[in-house]
């Protein structure tokens, strides 16, 4: 089991997954695209889920 | 052409890495049929039933595929049979027992579009996820990737993964299970998202 955040990879598998946290502007852009906000500029990660997932069916 | 109607097309679905911390989950690769993959493709990026949902927070693509009139070669996709197999590799992947019941969704994002953080939490609803990644082949500059996170802080990030078609990822929801997709800035990203729910004694 993996318990530990991944920053070094150990096979090329594991490396084809997954995108290397070393390019910090890359890194900080990747953040500022999922903050959650609400109308306030409050960051609230529960607003997206009371409508996800709502309209499926 | 072989009987895909027949076909359990996550025969192949094995973890490659199980995790705990920050929430348990586990990678698969190459875990849908390589006979359904192309097929699957073609029908969502043609004659499948989109309707876009905004709200507030986000803005995609879905459609419940056991509300479609799916083609009889795609039919496998929520054959209750296969759903059960489905369900028993996620409870070994996983460890938990689930109920009988899954929920089977498609998303689909396009440029421009992205999911915020968020952990899938929600009183009496579903409790385990999985999510299958379908595509033309992203490049990272396409962005779309399924970013996870240690808390409710969006820089607080354990872990970045590329929309590889084909892999997926399985999840326990629970209150640490943040996760988000990057924005969309080249082709299109499809997901299928089954939702189980956990198995109560009595």
């Amino acid at each position: 089991m993996r318990n530990e955040p991944i920053s070094l990879f150990h096979d090329a598998a594991a490396s084809a997954r997954d995108l290397p946290l070393t390019d910090s502007v890359a890194l900080q852009r990747l953040i500022a695209e999922v903050r959650q906000c609400d109308a306030s500029g409050i960051a609230d990660t529960t607003l997206y889920n009371r409508t996800y997932h709502r309209h499926n069916r | 052409m072989p009987a895909l109607n027949r076909l359990d097309p996550y025969a192949r679905l094995e973890p490659v890495e199980s995790a705990t911390a920050p929430f348990r989950y586990f990678v698969a690769e190459h875990c849908l049929d390589a006979a359904i993959e192309p097929v699957l493709l073609d029908w969502l990026e043609t004659d499948a039933p989109w309707t876009l949902v905004e709200t507030d927070f986000y803005e995609q693509f879905e459609f419940d595929l056991r509300d479609a009139d799916l083609p009889p070669a795609l039919a496998c996709l929520v054959d209750p049979e296969m759903l059960g197999r489905l369900r028993r590799k996620m409870e070994q992947a996983l460890g938990d027992a689930l109920a009988q019941h899954v929920q089977l969704v498609a998303h689909r994002l396009d440029p421009g579009q992205r999911i915020a953080i968020h952990n899938d939490m929600r009183e009496g609803g579903e409790t385990h996820r999985l999510t299958v990644q379908l595509n033309r082949g992203l490049t990272n500059a396409d962005g779309g990737f399924f970013m996870l996170f240690n808390s409710d802080d969006a820089s607080d990030v354990h872990r970045i993964l590329r929309p590889v078609s084909g892999s997926a990822i399985g999840f326990a929801i629970s209150s640490a299970s943040h996760h988000a997709v990057s924005r969309l800035h080249g082709g299109t990203r499809f997901t299928l998202v089954y939702s189980f729910y956990a198995q109560h004694d009595g």
